[in-house]
């Protein structure tokens, strides 16, 4: 198989876009997919101070690196979970490619925040996933706040994005569709997110991540047990092979004529959000979920 | 090439997955040839030969060690 562009032979062949690529036109070729995706969908400028959420996978360290070398101002964060055998694996990794890198990192640890996943798993009577999710948003949005980031970006490629819309369109939760998408704008007590990494597969970004050699990371948290979403890839891989580029057009064809009207119902029937009267962190309930899991393992002790 | 009487290994391509890590001998002629043996999508795993990646149309010989691995993020 030869290079698309250059005619020498490829090293990487994406079936979805009926092509191959040497890997210095693969490169090419990624990058201008990222920057055709914050372009398109207006992500944000090189005016933004953005902060990366980095768990140490190749997909938040390949973020972080494609809007470094785009001239992007960027920041990593880390999430400490506190996990033994695992939590110092991932935060290594991180602060290893952060230095080499020369990329500026935070890391917030949920140990000092009473929050070590733990003892909150030790406190709770249900799967840890859904709150030690909820701890890592509420803490990317509060040092993103609190630090005056103007963004904050996650490494979610288009295969997560598609696994995410298929499982609440089967629910069709009015919520859930009229917020997802690569850019939820700020409002009152929520920075940013964006997802500059929507319009790639997971299997481009892991080609991507091999040629820089962004270092191979692979940790499963020792308390899931399986992805959430992972019969919804395989289905779609069904799909995506008999009929390439299905996943991105879905996608698009989502953000272009599928959310506006799940936004307008939500407008009308949603929750309204106040700040936590404990934190201040927008929330539905009076006091927010992290609130109420902090004051748990607190009690506990 | 009589060298080869004296090697140990048996006749074949060594196939390693991960990150289930497990190692085999394979009798096959390409890329394309040993992930449908192994029923594997080509869009869910880079092949590394000698640390390079390999496309599926590319052939293999007696003596490659190919590491395959799955890209599918567990997150
Ligand atoms: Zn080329
Ligand atoms: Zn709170």
């Amino acid at each position: 198989m030869k290079c698309k562009r250059c005619k020498v032979p490829a090293v990487v062949a994406l079936p979805s876009h009926n092509t191959g690529f040497c890997a210095e036109c693969f490169d090419l070729f990624f990058i201008r997919q990222v920057e055709r995706g914050i372009h398109s969908e207006k992500l944000f400028t090189k005016e933004d101070r953005i902060l990366v959420a980095l768990s140490g996978g190749k997909d938040s360290l390949a973020c972080i690196l494609v809007l470094k070398r785009l001239g992007y101002d960027v920041t990593g964060l880390h999430i400490d979970l506190s996990i033994p055998n695992s939590s110092e694996f991932a935060r290594g990794t991180v602060e290893r490619f952060c230095e080499e890198h020369d990329i500026p990192l935070i890391v917030k640890e949920m140990a000092k925040e009473g929050l070590a996943i733990p003892d909150v798993k030790a406190r709770l009577n249900r799967p840890i996933c859904s709150a030690c999710g909820k701890i890592k948003r509420y803490f990317f949005n509060k040092v993103a706040l609190d630090e005056k980031y103007t963004v904050l970006a996650t490494g979610h490629n288009l295969d997560d994005e598609i696994a995410r819309l298929f499982s609440n369109v089967l629910r069709w939760d009015v919520g859930y569709l009229s917020d997802q998408g690569p850019m939820l704008e700020a409002e009152n007590g929520f920075a940013r997110k964006v997802k500059p990494l929507f319009r790639l597969s997971e299997f481009e970004t892991a080609n991507w991540s091999f040629l820089q050699g962004i270092p191979y990371h692979y940790a499963p948290c020792p308390y899931s047990k399986g992805a959430s979403f992972t019969s919804y890839k395989k289905l779609w891989a069904d799909l995506e092979e008999e009929m390439p580029g299905r996943k991105l057009a879905f996608y698009l064809g989502f953000l272009e004529k599928g959310k506006a009207p799940f936004q307008r119902q939500e407008a009308l029937t949603g929750d309204t959000l106040a700040p936590c009267t404990s934190c201040g962190y927008p929330t539905s309930a009076e006091v927010c979920g992290v609130c109420r899991i902090k004051d748990a393992v607190a009690e506990r002790k | 090439m009589s060298e080869q009487t004296y090697e140990p290994a048996p006749y074949g391509v060594t196939v390693t997955l991960e990150p289930a890590n497990e190692t085999r001998v394979m009798q096959v002629k390409t890329v394309l040839q040993m992930l449908n043996q192994l029923q594997i999508r080509p869009t869910t795993v880079l092949v590394i030969r000698d640390g390079g990646l390999l496309t599926p149309d590319l052939k293999l010989q007696h003596g490659d060690k190919v590491i395959v691995r799955t890209v599918v993020s567990s997150g």
